[in-house]
This record gives structure tokens, sequence and C-alpha cells, in this order.
């Protein structure tokens, strides 16, 4: 009984070093957004509530907050369906039609995942100069789809891969083409796998910063985490209260994404993974 | 519609090498008739199944439905499952979980491109035919194995097909369901007259259903018939032992020819064969013989009173009482022989008088690796 | 291969393209033209001129390079250990059937699902000298007598780096070790709790050698990943102080942001020549592990 007495009293240990761990630089996030000053924890001056930081971000247009964000959203959306629809054709061909040189295409997929972001962006902000490209969606889109796919591929090619057999057939038997089978039969089926994959595409998308920071100069394109890394005062002051509340909106959607679908989300990365 | 394979073959590559699946099948399907093809598992009955049905691509060989060729490995013609018309029910239903029951029967149908008023009819007409009415809201999650088994078939007959091929539809349900169900797919096969493929490893149902029965191992054919022609003529000691049950017994014995009148040596005994086996004995090779006999064709002392006055000594090793019959493992000097009869008086290591039916007999020639190992 | 017709294939294939096209446009073309211009003087502004090595001769003499590589190798050597054991007991912990599990699992997805460049401008004030949390913490537990001044010495920033970078990736390892402990049969534990085992012995004769694969391909991440360190260090440290935690990537950005896409592409080459390595020697542990079991 010592044993498990033990046992219980670690697991509530690390139950609780986990919670503050994970949550204590997000609450500090939260509270420092909605105080007047930084300075509280200095002992000089007192806290006090405000939302003051909130207003000013969203109605601010200078700060181009909201612009920000706009293009993160718009550009992770984008990225993540795009990707994912691409995804969902290779890991179809990939599972099912046996094609020669297969095993090829996931052995390169798998080494893509292991590239240095360094290593592309040379070549990539060159092209995207010579495309006059610079400080637009596209020149994030093209290169965020290209970044995610092999996740989404694998992803997805552990879904397909475990539906049944016989089920492509049965399809092919009622008439349908092969694009058919993918549209009404593969894809309604695989729901779930697809929604991970395009969560996690998301998230991945949401999450860049090197291409952003490099590709983007203004408002225009400019993505949300570049944004806030950038983000300063106009007399050298650092306006922390305005970056907290800046970080708390932008990163709502992504929290509720994943409390929300939380169990899509550890699904696909854990297959993402372990598969690789 | 008449059905013809002529010269099939299918040869899978993979990491174990190359796999003759299946090997020179040529075969006539009549019009309107039920076929079975029965076999051990991994013979290659699927692979043929999958072949007639367009999903595989003959190696060499022509499959042709009445006088169109579907597939011909030298001419290079493949039509596809869609051009072929065919109708496919598959061992694990298949049926498409996304979707109702009335949209997975409906499914052919709405690729087919038909008018939307025609498919709410057929598919109530059909769901009709199978009883499964009440059901057409469902999703195939909420089924039962029997539900799922008459939506597959309600979803493989609605397009009215020319071939409708079954792939061992029966194994996933319980032992009762699968006799109802046998009966229910034999009438309807009668009533919509399609041609119909039939594939089962379980030689009761394909007696019980078939018109005809191909005998399949190892991708070859080994006979044809009519279930009763495989069952009193079987062509070799495969087919012998796998049709029946219990199985066939099989002896290795002896014969000599004295005065035109055949004899052949069981255990210790010499038996006389009938005068009409004799054609058969003079064909063989050499004086041993491989003695087929089946277990319902071995009568007993006591039990029976039909005997032949050639009467051999035997031990009983073992009873298994199955109800209404009793198989006997009996001894008879060192040969061992199963033996079915309708009593129970018997009991371990009693002696008795056993009886064989040399006229309904099966005589095989000795295989050269001996007959055990072939099997 | 399978009998396939030129139309199959061609159908076959054209769900391909799309994954094809992109992945060629924008990973593979952009690494073989890194590789390229590794071995060009190209400079904007300047003509482009091929000097074979000359790029790598001036990297071994860069002590900048030199100290960047350093940098990023010990951050790696220290951070993904670190962030393994941290993962390794969170992985154990939601395994287990407590109160709470989902909470606890969303808790973890937090640090996971929030960009590195916007928590790291968390961490910057929390590393503040004046008003940080860090600081406050230290000195209400009476941990400390003196502030630290995390981002202003290099001992202090290398520490905010390898905490924040803990903080942010520890979750991921902990979701890829649960999926591998999940797997293992529960019977087996209760099988060596009937013999009598105890906690110790289950986790070192059971969890560990059939967690091991899962270990190693979390590992393999985690290090190739860390190895790549951008965005949390351009965000908290810039790098400094004076140039103490620049990494690779950061010090290799800085050339193509000037402009100098020839010393820039050799330094990126660099990086890639060492990740490469540090995967294959993974891989060949992993199938050691698995020869020797
Ligand atoms: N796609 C394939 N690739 C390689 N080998 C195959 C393939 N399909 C079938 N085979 C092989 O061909 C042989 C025949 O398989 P098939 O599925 O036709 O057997 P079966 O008689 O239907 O068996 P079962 O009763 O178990 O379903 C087997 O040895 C099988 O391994
Ligand atoms: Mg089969």
């Amino acid at each position: 009984m010592n044993e498990e007495r033990m046992q219980r009293l670690l697991t509530l240990a690390t139950s609780g070093f986990l919670i503050v761990f994970c949550l204590a630089p997000f609450v500090f996030m939260a509270v420092i957004s909605l105080s007047g000053s930084p300075e509280f924890l200095s002992g000089q001056t007192a806290f006090n509530a405000t939302f003051g930081h909130y207003r000013a971000i969203i109605t601010t247009p200078s700060l181009h907050f909201i612009d920000y964000l706009r293009n993160s959203l718009a550009v992770s959306a984008v990225s993540a369906a795009v990707s994912t629809l691409i995804a969902a054709l290779a890991a179809y061909s990939l599972t099912r039609l046996e094609l020669p040189g297969r095993v090829l295409i996931l052995f390169l997929i798998l080494c893509v995942t292991m590239f240095p972001q360094i290593s592309l962006i040379g070549f990539l902000f060159k092209l995207m100069t010579w495309l006059g490209w610079i400080n637009t969606y596209g020149a994030l889109i093209f290169p965020y789809v290209a970044w995610v796919l092999p996740l989404s591929v694998w992803i997805l090619v552990s879904y397909f891969a475990q539906l049944p057999r016989e089920l492509d057939k049965a399809a092919l038997i009622d008439g349908c083409t092969r694009w058919q089978i993918l549209r009404k039969v593969i894809a309604p089926v695989a729901l779930p796998g697809i929604l991970s994959t395009a969560l996690l595409s998301f998230i991945f998308a949401f999450n860049e910063f090197m291409f952003a920071l490099l590709f983007t100069t203004d408002h225009r394109a400019r993505t949300v985490p570049v944004g806030i890394a950038l983000f300063q005062g106009l007399h050298g002051e650092i306006p922390w209260g305005n970056i907290m509340a800046a970080s708390i909106v932008s990163i709502v959607p992504l929290l509720i994404l994943a409390v929300a679908f939380q169990r899509h989300i550890i699904q696909g990365l854990t297959r993402g993974a372990v598969k690789g | 519609m008449i059905l013809t394979l002529a010269g099939l073959t299918k040869m899978f590559s993979s990491l174990r090498g190359d796999i003759l699946a299946v090997d020179d099948v040529s075969l006539v399907i009549h019009d309107r008739e039920l076929f079975v093809l029965l076999g051990p598992s991994g013979c290659g009955k699927s692979t043929i199944l999958n072949l007639i049905a367009g999903l595989e691509r003959p190696t060499t060989g022509e499959i042709r439905f009445d006088d169109v060729i579907v597939a011909s490995g030298r001419r290079k013609v493949f039509l596809s499952p869609k051009e072929r018309n065919v109708a496919m029910v598959f061992q694990s239903y298949a049926l498409y979980p996304h979707l109702s029951v009335f949209e997975n029967i409906a499914f052919p149908l709405r690729i087919g491109k038909q008018g939307a008023t025609g498919v709410e009819e057929t598919v109530g007409e059909v769901a009709a035919m199978l009883e499964i009415s009440d059901l057409l809201r469902a999703r195939p999650a909420e089924l039962s194995g029997g539900q799922r088994q008459r939506v597959a078939i309600a979803r493989a007959i609605v397009r009215h097909p020319k071939v409708f091929l079954l792939d061992e539809p029966l194994s996933n349900l319980d032992a009762r369901l699968r006799l109802a169900m046998r009966g229910e797919l034999k009438n309807l096969q009668r009533r919509l007259g399609i041609t119909t493929v039939y594939v089962t490893h379980d030689q009761v149902e394909a007696m019980s259903l078939a018109d005809r029965i191909a005998v399949v191992r190892q991708g070859r054919i080994e006979q044809v018939g009519t279930p009763d022609e495989l069952y009193n003529k079987p062509a070799n000691p495969f087919v012998a032992t796998f049709i029946g049950s219990p199985a066939i017994n099989l002896l290795e014995t002896a014969f000599a020819e004295e005065n035109g009148v055949f004899f052949v040596v069981v255990g210790d005994q010499k038996l006389r064969m009938p005068d009409e086996k004799s054609e058969e004995l003079r064909r063989l090779s050499r004086n041993v013989c491989l003695l087929g006999i089946r277990p319902e064709h071995i009568h007993l002392d006591r039990l029976d009173r039909r005997l032949s006055g050639q009467r051999l000594k035997g031990r009983v090793r073992a009873v298994e009482p199955l109800g209404r019959e009793t198989i006997l493992h009996l001894e008879i000097d060192d040969s061992r022989l199963t033996a079915m009869t309708s009593g129970g008086e018997l009991k371990q290591g009693d002696t008795i008088e056993v009886d064989l039916d040399l006229k309904r007999a099966h005589i095989f020639e000795v295989p050269a690796q001996g007959p055990r190992a072939r099997q | 291969m399978r009998g396939h017709t030129l139309s199959e294939l061609r159908e076959g294939y054209s769900f391909m393209l799309p994954l094809i096209v992109f992945l060629g446009c924008f990973v593979l073309l952009p690494v073989v033209g890194t590789f390229v211009t590794s071995v060009y003087q190209d400079v904007t502004f300047l003509e482009r001129k091929f000097i074979l090595f000359q790029n790598y001769r001036r990297l071994i003499g860069d002590a900048d390079f030199w100290r960047a590589l350093r940098f990023t190798l010990l951050f790696v050597a220290v951070s993904v250990p670190l962030e393994m054991l941290l993962g390794l007991s969170f992985a154990l912990l939601l395994n287990q059937s407590v109160p709470l599990r989902g909470l606890l699992r969303c808790c973890v997805l937090i640090p996971w699902a929030i960009p590195a460049a916007i928590s790291g401008r968390t961490w910057e004030l929390i590393y503040n000298y004046n008003y940080g949390l860090a600081n406050f913490l230290l000195a209400r537990f009476g941990l400390s007598d003196e502030p630290i001044n995390w981002l202003g010495s290099s001992a202090g920033a290398f520490a905010s780096v390898v905490l924040s970078d803990a903080w942010k990736t520890t979750p991921f390892i902990a979701i890829i070790l649960l999926a591998g402990l999940s797997v293992i049969p529960s019977e087996l534990y209760r099988q060596a709790k009937v013999d009598g085992a105890n906690f110790l012995y289950r986790f070192y004769r059971i969890t560990v050698p059939l967690l091991k694969p899962t270990i190693i391909v979390a590992l393999l991440f985690r290090t190739i990943d860390a190895l790549r360190i951008f965005d949390l260090i351009y965000v908290l440290t810039h790098g400094g102080p004076g140039g103490a935690t620049t990494s690779l990537s950061l010090y290799g950005y800085r050339y193509f942001l000037v402009g100098d896409f020839g010393y820039g592409s050799s330094i990126s080459v660099t990086l890639f020549v060492i990740a490469l390595v540090l995967a294959l020697i993974y891989v060949r542990l992993s199938r050691w592990s698995t020869e020797l079991t």
C-alpha cells in the first residue's frame, strides 16, 4: 500500500506541476494584458485592471493589429485547405493505386520534413522578388502549402491505409471513377482524419515565422507572429500591455481550436510522428 | 447471360516472389445458373471473382460475357467494372458507413445518373423484396450482421446486373442465420434469374446452393460438376476429400486379379471387389490403389442388416455422438477408418464386424508422393 | 508490378501531380538552389561569380560562425534531453486514469498551439530585470538575493532560451510518447504486478524497452527541430547578448537579410548537412537497438 500511496502522491505532484508549467506564462500574458502598467510586480505601482489595451489594439488603425490578424487567418486557412486537398489526392494515390515509385515519394516526403527552413529562404526570396510577390498573400501561401504538405500527407496516408480495400472495390463495381471514389467514399469516411489534418495544417501555418518575416514588409501581408514580434512603441518604450492583449486576441482562435478538437489534434500529431 | 472464362491466368508479383493465383482456368457458366467456386483458403477463388468483375486484369486468357470479350490478356481488351455491369457482394459487406441504408442502395443508381424519381421507386422495390423497408433511414453501423447482409445484396441487385458475384457472403453470419440466408439467396437468384458466381470454402453451403460447382485448388480447377457428380464421381482424391463430411476414408491398398476377379487388401484381409469396378482397376498403372470409402457407406454389424457377407473384424477407437448420428473411429488391423451410424449403442473398445459397401467405393491412382502429403 | 495501363498510370500520377509540383517548386528546387548558390559569390548589387569553396573557407575563419555553431549544438545537447525527461514524465502522467485527464491534455496543448514568436514576447517580459515574473518569484521565495540579469548575461540568456523552448515543445514530446505508451498492453503491467514487481522495476523492464522506438522517433524529430531554432531566439534575445545566443539559422538569416546570398547559403548548407548526419545517426541507432533486442 506504501507504493500505491507514493504513486498517488507523485501523480498529484506531477499534475500540479504540469498545470502550472503549461499555464503560468499564458496566465501571466492575460494578467499583463489587463493591467494598466506591466510594472506592478516590482512593487512600485499597484495593479489596476483595464480593458484599455484591448480597446487600443482593436481601435488604433496605425497599430495594424487587425490587419495582421486578418492576414494570418486568411493565409493559414487557405494554406490548410489547399494542402489538405493536395495531400488527400496524393494519399489516395499512395495508399490505393500501387503505382511504381510510390515508396520513393514517401521517402522523399520524409526527407523534406528534415530540411531546415533556412535552407529554403535564399532561393525563395529571390523567387518571390522575381515574381513580384513580396508582401502579398501568394508569397506566404505557396511556401506554406509546400511546407505543411509532408505532414498532411503522412497523416492522411495513415488514415487512408486503415480503410478496408473492399470499400474501393464496392465503389468501383458501383461505377465510380477513381476521383468519385475519393470524393464520395474515401473522403467522407475518413472525415475525422481530414479534419485533424486541416486543423494541424492551420495551426502550423499560423505558427510559421521565418517566411513571413522575410517575405512581408508591412501590414498588407504581415502575419500576427511577425507583427507581434516587431511590435514597437512610438517612443522606444515597449508597449507591453498592447503586446499582451494582441497576443491573447490572436491565440484565442488557436486555443479554441486546440481545446475543441483536442482528440483530433492529438491523433493527427501522433500519426504524423509515429508513422514517420 | 453465358459467362466464359478461357485459359485465364493471373500472376501476382510481390516481395515474396511471383504467385500464380489463377492457373489456366477455363469455365463456361450457363445462363441463369448459380455456379459455386469451392476451395480452401488462399486457393484463388476471390481472384477469379475479381477477374470476372474487372477489379483485376488477367495476365493471360479471356473472359466473355455472351459473345462480348470483356477482358483479354492477348488482345489488350479490358472493360472496367462499370462497363461490365456486374454486381458484387463482399464478405465484409463493404457498406458505405457514412451513408444511410437508402443511400447505400441508391448509390449505384446515383453514380449511374438515373432520375431522382426512379431512384426512390427502385430502391423501395428492392428493399421490399429483401424485407428491409423499415431500415432505410438507419446507418450501417446500427444494423445487425444479417441486416447488413441484406443491404449489401440489395445494393448489388438494384441495378439489374448481368452477373451477380458473391464472395463468401455468409461467412460473417452465425450458423443459424447462415442457414436461413442460404435458402433466401437461392430463392432470390431463381426469382431474378441472374447468372451468379458464388465463392465459398464451405462444402455444405456449396452443395446446398449450387447448380454446378467448380472445385479450385492452388489456382487450378480440379473438377466441375453438379453437387451429385462431385459426391458420387469425384475426379481425384482432393475432390473426394473436400466434398462430404466427415471426410472420405482413403486407404492405400494393394489389389490383385485372380481369374478376372479383383481383390483388395484391407488390413490383413482380402475383399472381393464388385465386377463393375474391374474396368477401373484394370486401368491403373500399378498394383496399388487409393480406395475411397465414404463414412456413410461403411455398415456395422448389430446395427445394420444390409451386409454383403464380406465382413472385417474391427475395434472401436473412439465415439463421437452428434445427436441424430454418431461418428465412429474404427481400427481394422492397422488401418483406420471413420464410419457413420444412426445408433448410439457402441462404445469405445467394442469389437465389431464391419462391412464396406465396395460398390460405392471410389478408386484413385496412388499419387507419386503419397496420398496424405498432398492434402 | 501490377499490370497498369498507360491511362491508369496517367490517372494515378495525376493525383500526385500537385504534391510533386508544390514540393518541387517550393522545397526541392530551393534546396538545390541553396546548394548551388553556396559556391557562388552572390551579393546584391555585385556581379555573381563562381568561387567554388571560398564561402566555406570563409566560414572556417569566421569566429562568429563557430560561436553560432557551438551555441546551436550546445542548445540541442541541453534542451533535447531536458525536454525528453519532462515530456516522458508528462506522458506517464497523462497515460494514467487520473481525474481531469481531459483538462490536463488541453493544458498540454496550449503551449504547443501558441506561436513561438508570440510566446517569446511574453517570455521576454517574464525575464525582465526590473518587473519580470522570474525575478519576482525568486525574490518572493527567497531563492536569490539579487535579481538575475536573465537576458543580459550569456548564461542567463542561454538558460532563458532553454526554458522557454522547453515550455513550447515539451507538450509535443509528451503527446508522441503518450501514443507510444497507450499501445503497451495493460495486461503486461497487471501480470508484473501479480508477479510482485515494484514500480521502478515495471518502468525499467516494461515501459522503457517497449517505448524505445517511440522515444527514438521523438528524439529524432526534436533534435532536427532544435537544430533549426529561430523564432524564439529572434524574438527573445535577438541572438544576444553580444551574439552569445545566435543560432546557425539566425546567423544565416542575417546574411540573407543584407543580401549576401552566397555566404548565407553556405551557412544553410552546413546546417543542412549537420541535420542530415544526425538523422542518419538516429536511424542507425534505432536499427542497432532493434537488432540488439
Ligand atoms: N493483390 C495481391 N498481391 C499479391 N498476392 C495476392 C494478391 N491478391 C491475392 N494474392 C494471393 O493470391 C492467392 C489467392 O488469393 P485469393 O484471395 O484469391 O484466395 P481465396 O481463395 O479467395 O482465399 P480466401 O478463402 O482466404 O479468401 C493467395 O496466395 C494470395 O496471397
Ligand atoms: Mg477470398
